[in-house]
């Protein structure tokens, strides 16, 4: 294959059958991770953001350090965590013979923990953009801080957060260093899409690699045009 | 008495500068204006009774209700004390619609009764489905009232709600709050900084000073008769003088300073013992030449010239240099009928009752030097 040019090749019968399962996989495990950044990304985001309290420097840190850290580092992290002799992993596995590594729970891990910074980051800076005035009336008004933060904090700060999980999800959608570490690069099991490019590059299949990256090109283009037509739809 | 307040608070900032607090005043069911400078503690004071911000030390009551309490460990939630909070930016709920704001209070979901008679007072029918961004200054300051006040608060505080409004909607809030006091029988605390919405509004007027409290009287009380330099310059009693006691009589004083004046009778006042002593602007009075001067004014007379003139509209203001520099405050057509104009010589007069004679102690609490 390699000797003829392989731009000839982009609409063979090769491209029937394709298989799909790297986007899937891919879309799925990001949309996972993207669901458990939402809720911890926002908690952790809204208390750094709102309250004080011994060590909140040291948490800011510690959850910005997947973002600065390369991802094989971060993924060497999490295999001495989540391990079959790791950490926390040895306890699971001797509770229930069953270790994460390598399934794609994992692959979900990964993404989580390398994407979380993002939303975290942005989510932070649009609770504090939040006039804490607006908290306060609401305090007066006989409403709980959850209520307040679900009636007034969340739905004003809602642009930053929605801002914050598409880049959480682009960045979850890339993801390749700390997932191949944990979830290895199983086809249909743990192949995301940025690991199916690789393989394909790597044992040639150049016609494969080029309708993956187009591939998800395409879905990256769409997720920017529908989320920039979703937060457009605000009515004050 | 239906709010009882003393409380000591500390504030650290990252510059170390420390703030201090320490307030005490009570009132009935009244309105109180905390009035003074910015920076003075006012609105923190306002946060302390309605639980945003915890006092080191202290107490608040409400109606009987004890809101915080230190020594019996006592601090209620703010969304227990049951206050009305109208806040300087008014704090609407920018996503949400005028009804959904004013309603957002209540526990019991829509209560359409309770609205429509908020909507009548503050007169804000038609604006139910609006944003607050699409509504002006004044009708989201109504919007916030209503908010406030269809809660049932057990207090109502107001912080500078004078501040920045135009002149007919500050007339219609004026209204509106003679209206809200008719109508509920609770404390209303005020805050302001204009000394005419302080003097108009307040049956009970607490000056304020930097991170304390100056003077605490009816408004009428505490423009006549301020009792330091502070509350003289903030409620606007601009000319203060220097002077030794030089001599007691059974009708009055006499005050040696750059001028010999002589000023109502003091209690307890010594020979020799310094004071200070002021007049308001507005009670200076200009002696037409052209006729004899009456009896009652014929103390304190001095001259000077005039150096300034400054049109406020309704009034004009005359700087002068000479015996005494002085400040006149005086109703336009008088000024017009006297014919003055800059670096003409006039003669006033003090009269002895307007003189005021501030007994001020020498042991200044850290007050910020451009104040004096």
């Amino acid at each position: 294959m390699r000797d003829r040019p392989y731009c000839a090749d982009m609409v063979s019968s090769d491209v029937d059958s394709m298989d799909y399962s790297p986007l899937v996989l891919s879309l799925w495990i990001s949309l996972v991770a993207t669901i458990i950044i939402a809720v911890f990304g926002t908690l952790t985001a809204y208390v750094l953001a709102r309250k004080r309290f011994f060590g909140r420097t040291l948490l800011d840190a510690f959850t910005t350090l997947p973002m600065i850290l390369p991802p094989t580092v971060t993924g060497y992290y999490l295999i001495i965590l989540l391990g079959k002799n790791g950490i926390i992993g040895n306890h699971i596995y001797n509770l229930t013979g069953w270790s994460i590594m390598f399934t794609w729970q994992a692959a979900v891990v990964a993404a989580t923990v390398v994407a979380i910074p993002i939303m975290i980051k942005s989510a932070k800076a649009a609770i504090e953009s939040v006039d804490i005035e607006y908290e306060k009336a609401a305090f007066t008004l006989g409403k709980s801080e959850i209520q307040t933060f679900f009636l007034v904090t969340l739905p004003l700060a809602k642009r930053g957060l929605i801002a914050g999980l598409i880049l959480s999800f682009a960045r979850a959608l890339g993801e390749f260093g700390a997932t191949i570490m944990v979830a290895g690069n199983i086809p249909g099991k743990t192949s995301t899409m940025p690991l199916a490019i690789y393989s394909a590059v790597q044992s040639g299949e150049d016609q494969l690699a080029t309708m993956l990256v187009i591939l998800l090109t395409a879905v990256s283009i769409a997720i920017i045009y529908i989320t920039t037509k979703i937060s457009k739809t605000d009515r004050y | 008495m239906e709010l009882q307040v003393s409380i000591c608070k500390k504030l650290t900032n990252r510059t170390s500068n420390e703030f201090i607090l320490d307030a005490e005043f009570e009132c009935r069911n009244e309105m109180i204006v905390l009035f003074g400078p910015s920076g003075a503690g006012k609105t923190l004071t306002l946060d302390c009774i309605a639980g945003l911000e915890h006092p080191d030390a202290g107490c608040i009551k409400v109606n009987s209700t004890v809101y915080f309490d230190s020594e019996k460990n006592i601090d209620i939630s703010p969304q227990k004390r049951r206050v009305g909070y109208l806040f300087q930016n008014y704090a609407l709920f920018p996503h949400l619609t005028v009804e959904e704001n004013i309603l957002f209070g209540m526990s019991s979901g829509k209560d359409s009764k309770e609205l429509e008679r908020m909507l009548d007072i503050f007169e804000i029918h038609g604006l139910e489905k609006r944003y607050p961004s699409q509504l002006s200054g004044g009708q989201r300051q109504r919007v916030a009232l209503a908010r406030a006040l269809i809660t049932k608060p057990q207090i109502l505080l107001l912080d500078e709600p004078f501040s920045s409004i135009d002149h007919i909607t500050r007339v219609r809030l004026r209204r509106d709050l003679k209206k809200i006091r008719e109508m509920i029988e609770i404390p209303i605390v005020l805050i302001t900084h204009n000394p005419v919405e302080a003097y108009t509004m307040a049956d009970t007027l607490v000056v304020y000073r930097h991170g304390g409290i100056e003077q605490i009287g009816t408004p009428k009380e505490i423009f006549a008769r301020p009792k330091s330099r502070n509350v003289a310059r903030l409620v606007g009693m601009n000319n203060i003088f220097k002077g030794k006691v030089l001599e007691i009589r059974e009708d009055g004083v006499v005050i040696q300073g750059r001028e010999k004046i002589t000023a109502p009778a003091v209690q307890d006042l010594k020979i020799g013992e310094e004071v200070i002593w002021g007049i308001r602007p507005d009670h200076v009075m200009v002696l037409r030449e052209d006729r004899s001067i009456g009896k009652a004014v014929e103390e304190n007379i001095f001259s000077g010239r005039i150096n300034e003139i400054v049109s406020k509209g309704a009034t004009y203001l005359l700087f002068t240099e000479g015996d005494l520099d002085l400040e006149i405050e005086m109703p336009s057509h008088v000024f017009e009928r006297l014919c003055l104009e800059q670096g003409r010589t006039i003669r006033v007069s003090l009269k002895k009752s307007a003189i005021h004679i501030i007994r001020e102690f020498p042991k200044d609490r850290n007050i910020p030097g451009d104040l004096l």
